[in-house]
């Protein structure tokens, strides 16, 4: 998959937690244009198109950011922070999809801009249910600002 | 015997004349009601007779109304004349219908009323027209009513002739109708008055008789003699027994057939025998009142002899009637010589030309006139002498006309007396006037005429008040009054100094004498009354020129006296004592005041020697002094010694003495003393107070206390803390500060002490020698409220201060612990935090991937697996649930002990009623939850919905499964709580595992029968305790639980 053409960016540093979620947008057909990252630092440098990504010339992308909180070398609060603050990135919507339910995270992740904050239920089936959903509102239905409908 | 009216028979006719009158009215109003409405029977009582004519009754009215106008006593003069007004009127009736029935005209005055009545009747053949004799009686009527008040000089009663002649009219008609008269219903048609107009005319003219009864014939009636009384019984029997016998001889004739002879013969027999028996009854009548008359004659004339003054009974003509013996004694006539003839004989020549005038004047109102009243009478005897006399007269009724008595006495003697009485008061030297019991002056002479410039005809008669200057008039008629309650002779001058009033206004000075006179017309006062106004002069000069004459004197005198006076009471006055012995220190002389400061007389100190006196312990030094004092003449000395006074106490004595022996005006030991006592005593309580202060000061432990006075000098040390101080007191006392101390311990001192002598009060406190030292400054006024001194107290307080040390080293001690266990509590939590939040976030991570993949291994392979290996990731993926779940409530519990609590107001209904309609939609059961009014609390919204979200959850979760379930939310209040409760009809619990209920993980149900972790309600146990609640149960297995709660109230 072209990293131009990234629409998700799904930011979880555990592999198996990741694939329940590929798994549950996969059952909506949304993983076609899903970028998995499983560290801060790389999902940084992917949307400012640095480092590793450096040759990515897509600036909008992606349509939505699945970002979880607690990350190896850059934690996701810090990637909130930095991606709102800019005003090229400020605009994509960030859903925080952690285990958390610390009022302290919700309420700092809110304070910093973030658009939904999910917590990701035990059970399997309340998980997938979750994830599709939101994928599917922020994807089909949410309006995008930069997009051409 | 003279003809008098019985006046109490008269007043009863004209009370039946009223009567009368009335019912002729009331008859009148009746028959024109009867007219107006048509009542037969009132218009015509006797049928097919003649009926009133509604004119007549009209007349009736009239002359009944217009006979009252004219009779009553009261009615003003238009009254009457619109009654004579009236009476014309009705003349006029009756005048107009006797023309116009003799003339015969077709217009006939009675047919003017109620025409159509009248018609209707007179179709019937009934008569209804007035009656030609009626008409006569309407002319005779109305004229004896004018004649009525007609007194002609004959005093003839003309009115009651006419008044007779038309009763006798009616009269005539009433016996008629009695007899059954068979003319009236035939040819006397027209003369048929109807019956009730003969008995209205009857009435009225009885009336107008009655009315006045002493007047022409009815004077016969009402009189008083023998003819009268005949009068009164025959003439009414006259009247009325014909007609009565007559009616009783036809009312033989028409029940029994007898002949007319038979018939009159009895008529006869009866009329004679019932007047025989009238005369004889009369006849004894009269015959026991004659025997009576004459007793009652015997008895006057033996009356009038007896009689002590002389009686002369006159006719009306003046002529003598009747004389006792003292009549002719008086007037030396015989009996014979005055008997017929005319009074005036025994008066003298002057008045007797006036007297019959005066005599006639009496007989028009005799009255009784006792002696002595009016003026001044003569007598005339035979001889010719005159006399002066006092009659009283009476009038005598008699049958023969009016007498009067005359009784006469003979007042020669009193008269003179009076005369000389007279002579007397006129020769008196000094104004004399007589007064009565009221302050009427009855008697005056010249003299007070010319004293008070009245003549005697003006004071006379009038009140003796006239005579006193105003200002004193009001209260004179109560010194009157009080004079005659108690009369007693008062001389001239004696009381006061009273002030007359002469006529033309000017005050004089006056004395009086009063003296009562008893006299036959009671208490008499006679005053004396002498013009002292020149007296009154001289004695007022005497008195001013005396007064000037004193004051002279009294100047000079006051001068002298002025003077041994100041002297005096220079030394008797004076507090010092003097006293002058000779060389043996005998007193010989001692100034009064002695007396006074030492309670013991001069003699008293005289009879006792000095050492009586003195105290002894005094005694040596004044010895010691009197040697002295003999030594060293001329040289003063002083003296002090305590003296005894008379009441026991001892005074304190100080002074000067000096040896004067050789003076020679004096030639003794001069001794000025003193009482000092007071002087002393307060010495005395100084130094005492003195030594007590001393005493404190000195023994208060730990303690120095100082005074110093305006040039910082120590004028006192007291106390044991100096020698700690290194100090000590002799080395100080009487020193200046400024000398002593050194330099430096100065320059600290000297601010303060200067502040205090500004009247600053302040303490200080400082380190000196290894001690502690609180130090205050007082400033001491004087009377002033000048600080003349500094005080200054010092007090060790070494210890106090070592353990205000002690205390704040412990207090910061434990404030460091403090800190640092907050500071370990603080780590604690945050770890604790740090560990809670990696068990949300850790923990649960796992347990989803195991979940999930259970699931993906379910979903994906489960053509692969047996129903044993379906079964066990089943359980795999329950277990992670279910610690997922445990995990979440785990958190829960934690956050809401952290969590911080906002108290407000909550409306506990508004948040029950949103929890319980949310848990009721999460269950598909319809489940009712009851809920009363409940009591509004203070307490943190949040929490307190998380405890209803968790009891209602509960009690739904328990009561599901009846049949009914039921809950109901209610709450009360006790004394500080608020209490709730949630009680449900559900499956309860035993009560011995009541205290496991609120543990964390405890449950009292299988996971199977109901889910759940066994955290709610010790969640719920948490929130209520942290705000200081309280959670109970009460359940039943199988019969419901109920849930308390209390919050504080406050």
């Amino acid at each position: 998959m072209d990293n131009n053409e990234v629409e998700i960016l799904l930011v979880e540093d555990n592999p198996y937690e990741a694939e329940l979620a590929i798994r549950s947008l996969k059952m909506n057909n949304l993983t076609n244009k899903l970028k998995h990252i499983d560290d801060g630092e790389e999902a940084l440098e992917f949307i400012f198109s640095t480092g590793k990504y450096a040759n990515r010339t897509t600036p909008f992308n992606p349509k939505l950011i699945l970002l979880d909180l607690k990350l190896p070398k850059v934690d996701g609060l810090e990637i909130i922070r930095r991606l709102k603050s800019l005003e090229s990135t400020s605009m994509i919507p960030i859903v925080v999809l952690t285990s958390s339910r610390e009022e302290k995270d919700i309420i700092e992740s809110y304070k910093l801009g973030i658009n939904s904050y999910i917590v990701k239920p035990v059970k399997f089936e309340s998980f997938t249910k979750a994830i599709s959903e939101l994928g599917l509102y922020w994807l089909l239905l949410n309006q995008h600002p930069f997009e051409k409908s | 015997m003279r003809e008098l009216p019985e006046i109490g028979l008269q007043k009863r006719f004209i009370a039946w004349a009223q009567w009368l009158v009335w019912f002729t009215m009331a008859g009148s109003i009746l028959i024109l009601l009867a007219w107006q409405f048509d009542i037969e029977i009132i218009k015509r009582p006797l049928p097919d007779l003649a009926a009133m004519n509604p004119m007549s009754a009209l007349c009736f009215f009239l002359s009944a109304i217009s006979f009252q106008f004219i009779n009553y006593k009261k009615s003003t003069v238009p009254v009457r004349r619109l009654g004579y007004a009236l009476v014309i009127l009705v003349l006029i009736v009756g005048l107009l219908k006797m023309i116009t029935a003799g003339l015969n005209t077709r217009w006939q005055i009675d047919n003017w009323l109620f025409i159509k009545q009248i018609e209707t009747d007179a179709a019937n053949n009934l008569f209804v027209s007035m009656a030609h004799n009626t008409a006569l009686c309407f002319v005779l009527m109305p004229l004896s009513i004018l004649l009525m008040h007609y007194r002609p000089k004959s005093r003839a009663a003309y009115f009651q002739l006419p008044a007779v002649l038309f009763i006798l009219i009616a009269f005539f008609s009433c016996t008629g109708y009695l007899y059954h008269v068979p003319e009236f219903r035939s040819s006397l048609k027209l003369l048929s008055m109807a019956i009730q107009t003969a008995v209205q005319f009857i009435f009225l003219g009885l009336a107008i008789l009655f009315v006045q009864p002493g007047r022409g014939l009815m004077a016969t009636f009402t009189n008083n003699l023998s003819g009268n009384i005949i009068a009164r019984v025959l003439i009414p029997a006259t009247i009325i027994i014909p007609v009565v016998l007559g009616f009783l001889r036809l009312l033989l004739q028409w029940w029994f057939p007898i002949s007319i002879e038979l018939g009159v013969s009895i008529l006869v027999m009866a009329t004679i025998f019932v007047f025989t028996a009238l005369m004889w009854h009369n006849i004894k009548v009269i015959n026991t009142r004659a025997i009576h008359q004459s007793k009652t004659e015997l008895k006057f004339k033996n009356l009038l002899e007896a009689a002590p003054d002389a009686i002369i009974i006159t006719g009306e003509d003046g002529r003598i009637q009747l004389i006792n013996r003292q009549a002719e004694k008086m007037f030396g006539y015989q009996r014979e010589e005055m008997m017929g003839r005319a009074i005036e004989m025994l008066m003298p020549e002057r008045f007797r030309s006036r007297h019959p005038a005066h005599r006639e004047n009496y007989f028009t109102s005799p009255k009784i006139r006792g002696m002595g009243e009016g003026l001044e009478l003569f007598g005339l005897k035979k001889d010719g002498t005159e006399f002066y006399i006092e009659i009283s007269l009476s009038p005598l009724e008699t049958p023969e006309g009016t007498l009067v008595s005359a009784a006469i006495r003979d007042i020669t003697d009193r008269k003179k007396e009076e005369e000389k009485f007279r002579s007397l008061l006129e020769a008196a030297p000094d104004a004399m006037i007589i007064v009565d019991g009221n302050g009427r002056m009855q008697l005056v002479n010249r003299q007070a005429e010319n004293m008070f410039g009245y003549q005697r005809e003006e004071m006379i008669g009038r009140e003796i008040e006239i005579l006193i200057p105003e200002r004193f008039r009001s209260r004179h008629p109560g010194h009157r009054d009080n004079y005659f309650t108690s009369p007693k002779i008062r001389g001239m001058g004696e009381g006061l100094e009273l002030f007359g009033l002469k006529k033309d206004g000017t005050e004089f000075f006056i004395e009086i004498s009063l003296s009562p006179l008893e006299t036959t017309e009671g208490l008499l006062v006679s005053a004396a009354i002498r013009d002292i106004s020149e007296r009154k002069n001289i004695e007022e000069r005497l008195k001013q020129f005396n007064k000037e004459l004193e004051k002279e004197v009294t100047l000079k005198a006051g001068e002298l006296v002025k003077n041994e006076k100041r002297f005096r009471g220079m030394i008797e006055n004076s507090n010092d004592l003097v006293v002058l012995t000779d060389e043996q220190f005998k007193p010989f002389y001692r100034s009064p005041n002695f007396e006074r400061i030492t309670g013991w007389t001069l003699k008293e100190l005289d009879s006792k020697d000095a050492d009586f006196f003195i105290n002894a312990h005094d005694l040596p030094a004044v010895q010691n002094l009197q040697q002295m004092l003999l030594a060293h003449p001329t040289k003063p000395f002083s003296v002090s010694f305590r003296f005894k006074h008379k009441l026991g106490h001892e005074i304190w004595m100080e002074g000067v003495a000096i040896n004067l022996l050789n003076d020679e005006a004096i030639q003794g030991i001069v001794s000025n003393l003193r009482d000092v006592s007071e002087r002393k005593e307060a010495e005395i309580k100084i130094a005492n107070s003195r030594r007590i202060y001393q005493t404190i000061a000195s023994n208060i432990p730990g303690s120095i206390i100082l005074l110093f006075d305006t040039e910082h000098r120590y004028i006192l040390i007291e106390g044991d803390l100096m020698p700690r101080l290194g100090y000590s007191k002799e080395e100080l006392l009487d020193k200046k500060a400024s000398e002593i101390l050194p330099t430096e311990i100065y320059a600290v001192t000297k601010p303060r002490l200067d502040r205090v002598f500004k009247g600053e009060y302040f303490t200080t406190e400082g380190r000196s020698n290894g001690l502690d030292l609180h130090s205050r400054y007082i400033p001491i006024r004087n009377e002033r409220q000048e600080v003349t001194l500094a005080m200054l107290v010092v007090i060790d307080i070494t210890e106090l201060k070592n353990s205000q040390r002690s205390l704040t080293d412990l207090n910061a001690n434990l404030e460091q612990k403090v800190e640092e266990r907050t500071r370990q509590l603080e780590m604690v939590n945050s770890e604790l935090e740090a560990f809670t939040y990696s068990v949300s976030h850790d923990l649960r991570a796992p347990l989803r991937i195991i979940d999930g993949f259970a699931d993906i291994a379910l979903t994906e392979n489960s053509s692969k697996l047996d129903a044993d290996g379906i079964r066990a990731l089943d359980i795999i993926k329950t277990n992670a649930q279910r610690m997922g779940q445990l995990i979440d409530d785990l958190l829960n519990l934690s956050r809401y002990n952290r969590k911080e609590i906002t108290i407000t107001m909550v409306d506990m209904n508004t948040l029950v009623q949103q929890v319980a309609e949310e848990q009721q939609l999460l269950n598909k059961k319809r489940i009712t939850i009851s809920c009363d009014q409940l009591i509004p609390v203070r307490c943190d919204g949040g929490l307190l919905k998380q405890v209803w979200i968790n009891l209602i959850s509960n009690a739904i979760k328990y009561s599901a499964k009846k049949e009914h379930p039921q809950i109901h939310i209610s709450s009360y209040q006790n004394e500080r709580d608020i209490v709730y409760y949630i009680k449900d009809n559900g499956t309860g619990f035993d009560m011995q595992f009541a205290d496991k209920l609120f543990g964390v993980f405890q449950r009292l149900h299988k996971q199977n029968e109901f889910e759940g972790t066994g955290v709610g309600l010790a969640l719920v146990q948490r929130i209520i305790v942290r705000h200081a609640g309280k959670i109970w149960a009460e359940a039943e297995p199988d019969a419901g639980a109920t849930f308390y709660f209390s919050l504080p109230a406050e």
